[in-house]
């Protein structure tokens, strides 16, 4: 081999052999989360949106999920995960929520898993939410080896919701709200400035409705519709997600009261959406 | 004299011996000199990103006073349409309540801002149907703990399916407050065109009628100078020789609500007589009368921003 053959085979060597070794050195600069977020095969790379999601994470619609940690202990597998909105408003809360789980193994078994409304961190200085989701009954023969993939199956989307509605004046009228929420008048107390009326208010056993310490569904109000009410609105006390009865108090600004009451009421509907996102892979058995 | 053998000899290195250890140097001081060229392409490619993305981020926190220049290099995420250098959006879901149909848009503010002052609080939008029918928004809903979505709302369009979404005005909120006092007689309880407020920037807001009484009251306003117009708090302090009487505000204001719909250029507020606001019929011994006015006045920019809502998820719960 002559001398110029000899010295571009170095160099394509040791070309190859360079661009090796930054490819490690970047690959090394991936978390572990990273790693598993590269695993995924089916959501959007971060590698397509680095000005969006930096440090990486699995894009949905637009909610970015950060993979932390998996762990695999007495049949239970716990995968530990941040969500982060796509935006960058100061303490902004991501609209899109993951709701149900699909943990798959090597042997081809799945187990599913829902998660609750997550709660909310309010000090700003990390992601918004950070979470985990439980798998349990897992034979004691899987290892972590065998779980291969993790995927969320249905979502949950904030849709903001303002109706309007009209009922009888008449102490124990009731109507029934679009989302099962049903509003009762249990009590009027004239006064000389005006009119207090009571409502009482069942909320359905949902854990995506109202809870006391959760952010995500908290400001569910009422007020009174058109002129001549004082107060300006109520907000649904705490019913900790699993049903139960609450209420609000609205002023009317006359002793009598009309025999027909307009009464708005806003909300958030997290209204369920089906679709398939892997958020870890392969990389899992690591 | 030496003879050619010799010659060659002297031209022949050791290591091009045949057997001899280290006569592949020129491949080593090849890969030396190849792996330097690709470390240092790399080196200087990194930090030429580097520079652009300091560039960007630089240009971004310049934007947030209004200026634009240069935003455009980082493009949003895929699906979502470009609503100004700030804001994209992208529809997500739509639900249809009480007689409406609440398209639900999720939004992204560009990193570096501040988003006060360039969500899609309100607008105007359009809707076509599957039937080539036009339907104009009647208001937006939004939740202040969840700035990342907003509902723009639709009469129901029945079963005609969703062809195309479309934002045709932006608004964006300018708040302006000022104040006035007025001398007054008390025992009249109603005035007309009682105060001029400035609210600074060419925009007046005139209280055109007031009315008081022991329990509340209602203010109507007319603003001029601002054509879009907006929506207006009113507060008024009852008084008398310089002694406060009793005060009366208007209930909510228009952000408040939540729901944005059209803006006006005049309205009228019911007042809420405060608690503790002295003994009542204290105002009809009022000699003055001090105005406080606030004004969240929308100004409009156009836009042209069209999503395609043939594939999205309408439910009816």
């Amino acid at each position: 081999m002559s001398l110029m053959v000899r010295i571009l085979v170095g160099v394509v060597a040791g070309g190859l052999l360079g661009g090796a070794g930054l490819w490690l050195g970047n690959a090394a600069e991936t978390s572990g989360a990273a790693q598993l977020a590269a695993a995924s095969t089916t959501s959007a790379a971060a590698a397509d949106e680095p000005e969006w999601i930096p440090g990486g994470g699995i894009r949905f619609a637009s909610t970015v999920l950060h993979p932390a940690a998996m762990a695999l202990e007495d049949g239970v597998a716990e995968f530990a995960y941040e969500l982060v909105p796509l935006g960058a408003r100061s303490g902004e809360l991501p609209v899109v929520l993951p709701e149900e789980w699909v943990l798959r193994t090597r042997s081809g078994d799945a187990y599913m898993a829902a998660t609750p409304p997550p709660q909310a961190r309010s000090d700003g200085t990390a992601a918004p939410v950070a979470a985990a989701v439980r798998f349990t009954d897992l034979p004691a023969t899987v290892g972590r080896v065998d779980l291969v993939e993790v995927a969320v199956v249905g979502w949950r989307v904030a849709v903001p919701v303002e109706t309007e509605l009209e009922m009888p004046s008449r102490t124990g009228s009731s109507v029934r709200l679009h989302d099962g929420t049903t509003i009762t008048l249990a009590t009027t107390i004239e006064q000389d400035s005006g009119t207090i009326l009571d409502f009482d208010v069942t909320v359905p056993p949902d854990v995506w409705r109202e809870t006391e310490q959760n952010p995500f569904g908290r400001s569910n109000t009422f007020r009174g519709g058109g002129p001549g009410w004082l107060s300006a609105a109520s907000t649904i006390a705490g019913t900790g997600g699993g049903g139960g009865s609450t209420g609000f108090q609205l002023r009317w600004s006359e002793r009598t009261v009309p025999a027909s009451i307009r009464i708005v009421y806003t909300t958030v509907a997290w209204a369920p959406l089906d679709a398939t996102v892997v958020v870890g892979g392969e990389a899992l058995d690591g | 004299m030496a003879d050619g053998t010799g010659f060659s000899e002297i031209l022949r290195s050791p290591l091009d011996e045949p057997g001899r250890p280290g006569v592949w140097w020129p491949v080593l001081a090849g890969m030396i000199v190849g792996g330097l060229v690709v470390v240092g392409g790399y080196t200087v490619a990194r930090s030429d990103a580097g520079a652009a993305a300091s560039t960007s981020s630089t240009a971004t926190v310049a934007g947030q006073s209004g200026a634009t220049t240069g935003l455009g290099d980082v493009p949003f995420p895929p699906g979502y349409e470009t609503v100004s250098d700030v804001v994209a959006a992208r529809p997500e879901y739509a639900i249809k309540v009480g007689g409406e149909l609440f398209v639900a848009v999720a939004t992204v503010i560009r990193r570096g801002f501040d988003a006060s002052g360039v969500t899609l609080d309100g607008g105007s939008w359009t809707l076509e149907t599957g039937t080539g029918e036009l339907l104009t928004s009647t208001a937006v809903v939004s939740d202040p703990l969840l700035p990342g979505v907003v509902s723009v709302v639709f009469p129901d369009p029945g079963d005609a399916g969703l062809e195309r979404l479309r934002l045709i005005e932006r608004w964006e909120p300018d708040g302006r407050e000022g104040s006035e006092t007025v001398a007054v007689d008390g025992a009249a309880g109603e005035w007309d065109e009682l105060a001029s407020v400035d609210l600074g920037g060419g925009v007046t807001l005139e209280v055109t009628r007031l009315e008081l009484t022991e329990r509340g009251g209602i203010a109507e306003w007319s603003l001029t100078g601002s054509p879009l117009g907006g929506d207006v708090a009113v507060f008024v302090t009852a008084r008398r020789e310089g002694q406060d009487l009793g005060s009366y505000f208007s209930s909510t204001g228009f952000f408040l609500q939540r729901r944005v719909v059209r803006p006006a250029t005049e309205g009228v507020v019911v007042l809420t007589r405060a608690e503790g606001g002295g003994e009542l019929g204290d105002v009809a011994v009022a000699t003055d009368l001090l105005v406080e006015v606030s004004a969240t006045l929308l100004t409009s920019f156009p836009a042209d921003v069209a999503f395609d809502v043939t594939g999205l998820v309408v439910a009816t719960p």
